[in-house]
C-alpha cells in the first residue's frame, strides 16, 4: 500500500515575526508606559489591566504615539496580506492599547469580532513563557474526540509581533510568575473606514 | 526579519487506493446488483440509496468482509496521522448511493459519526465528471472574512477514482457535484463511531 495521502484543508493563518527595529519601538513603547494608567476593565472583573486608551470612551490615537511601530507594522500587514493573497492599498489601525498582566491576572477566551486583522506586540514578556493562545475555529472539531483541536500556543517573547485574524478566538492562561507582562495589542481594518483615522497606505500586490 | 505563517487548526482529510481492490470490487459487485435503490422521499430527486437507507446497515446485510477488513488498515493509519490514539470502533451505519445523469447530493454533514468515508465502487474515471465530492469549510467566520475567505473558505473538490477510499469527520459538511454524464456513479459510504472506553 502506497497511494495515500493525507490533505490538511481550510488552515487559518496566524503570523508570528520578530520586529527589525527592536530598541527604537521598545524605546517607544516604555514613553507610552510611563505616560499611561492601567485599570481593570469595568465589565471584564478583575482578570488583566489595561491602558486608558482601551474602550469607547477614549478618543486619543495611541498609533499617533508609536511612529516607529507603525512604520514597523506597515511591512509585516504587506506580507502577512501577501501570504493570505489578500490585496489592498490602504488600511487603518482603528483601536489600539496596551495590557498589562501581573502574578495572578488572565484573559478569557474572545474574539475582536469582525476586525480584519488583530495583533498584539510584546514589549515585555518573561522568556519562554506559554500564556497567549489561540482556540481553534472548527466548531465540529472542538465537539469531536478524533479530531480535537484543542489550544495552539505561539512563540511570544519579547520583540515578537503575531497578526491573526479578528475572529479567531483566544485567551492569555493565567500569570503564574512575578513581574509585569506589558503588550500593545490593535485591530487593523481595510475597508471599513473611519474618516477620522488616518489610513495608511500600503504595497500588497 | 524573520518570520513565518503558521498554518493552524487545519482538517485533514485521508485518501488512498485500496490493497484489496478485486476481492472488494466482486463483494460489492454482487451486494451492488442484488439490492434496489430508492431517493429519499424528504430529499427530492437528488440521488438514489440503497433500500432501507438508515434502517439497516448495508455492509451486514451483505458480505462485504474484504472491504470491512481493509477498512481497519487505513482507519488506523488515519488515526496515527492525526494523532488520534486508535481504539476499537464499529461502522454505525453504511449504504450504497448511486448518482445517474444529472443527480447530485446537497450540502449536509453527517452528525454525530466521529469519522466518515466513502468507497468509489464505481466511476467514470475519465475526467472524473459524474460527481466528485466537495468539501466546505468548518471555519465560518473565515466565510464572510474580508481578508481570510480566499484562504481558509470556499469549496475545496476531492477527485476520488474507482478503488479509492476517503475519510474525513463526520462534522465535515460536504456534498457531490452534479452528474454530468451518462454513466452511473455507485459508491459505498459509511460512519464510524469509536468506542468510549
Amino acid at each position: 500500500m502506497n497511494n495515500w495521502s493525507i490533505q490538511y484543508l481550510y488552515p487559518t493563518q496566524v503570523y508570528c515575526a520578530k520586529v527589525e527595529n527592536f530598541d527604537s519601538i521598545q524605546d517607544e513603547i516604555q514613553s507610552v508606559i510611563e505616560k499611561s494608567t492601567f485599570d481593570y476593565f469595568p465589565g471584564f472583573g478583575e482578570t488583566h489591566k489595561l491602558s486608558q486608551h482601551f474602550g469607547p470612551s477614549d478618543s486619543s490615537y495611541l498609533m499617533g504615539d508609536l511612529p516607529i511601530f507603525n512604520n514597523e507594522l506597515q511591512t509585516h500587514i504587506e506580507r502577512y496580506g501577501k501570504e493570505l493573497k489578500y490585496y489592498n492599498n490602504e488600511y487603518q489601525v482603528v483601536n489600539s492599547w496596551m495590557t498589562l498582566f501581573e502574578k495572578g491576572d488572565y484573559a478569557h477566551i474572545h474574539d475582536h469580532k469582525d476586525t480584519d486583522y488583530s495583533g498584539v506586540y510584546y514589549f515585555c514578556k518573561e522568556p519562554k513563557a506559554k500564556d497567549f493562545f489561540f482556540e481553534s475555529p472548527v466548531v465540529g472539531a472542538k465537539a469531536s474526540a478524533p479530531y480535537f483541536g484543542a489550544r495552539i500556543y505561539p512563540p511570544t517573547e519579547t520583540g515578537h509581533l503575531i497578526l491573526f485574524p479578528g475572529w479567531l478566538p483566544h485567551g492569555v492562561d493565567r500569570i503564574e510568575t512575578d513581574g509585569q507582562r506589558y503588550s500593545l495589542s490593535f485591530n487593523i481594518e481595510f475597508q471599513k473606514i473611519d474618516p477620522d483615522l488616518p489610513v495608511i497606505k500600503c504595497h500588497t500586490k | 526579519m524573520s518570520y513565518q505563517v503558521e498554518r493552524v487548526f487545519s482538517t485533514p482529510i485521508y485518501r488512498s487506493a485500496v490493497n484489496d481492490i478485486d476481492n472488494i470490487q466482486e463483494q460489492l459487485s454482487k451486494a451492488v446488483n442484488d439490492t434496489t435503490f430508492t431517493t429519499n422521499d424528504n430529499w427530492g430527486m437528488t440521488h438514489f440509496l440503497s433500500e432501507n437507507y438508515g434502517d439497516v446497515n448495508f455492509h451486514e446485510e451483505y458480505d462485504l468482509s474484504a472491504f470491512v477488513s481493509e477498512l481497519d488498515v487505513h482507519v488506523k493509519r488515519y488515526c496515527s496521522e492525526i494523532k488520534f490514539p486508535f481504539r476499537k470502533y464499529r461502522i454505525s451505519s453504511s449504504w450504497i448511493a448511486l448518482f445517474e445523469s444529472g443527480n447530485y447530493g446537497h450540502v449536509h454533514n453527517h452528525g454525530s459519526s466521529d469519522m466518515s468515508g466513502t468507497y468509489y465502487y464505481q466511476r467514470d474515471d475519465d475526467g472524473l465528471k459524474d460527481g466528485n465530492i466537495f468539501f466546505e469549510s468548518p471555519v465560518y467566520n473565515a466565510e464572510t472574512s474580508l481578508c481570510f475567505r480566499g484562504s481558509t473558505s470556499g469549496r475545496v473538490m476531492v477527485p476520488a477514482t474507482t478503488g479509492s477510499i476517503l475519510l474525513f469527520p463526520g462534522w465535515l459538511k460536504h456534498g457531490i457535484m452534479t452528474n454530468e454524464t451518462e454513466h452511473d456513479r455507485v459508491s459505498f459510504s459509511f460512519d464510524i463511531i469509536f468506542d468510549r472506553h
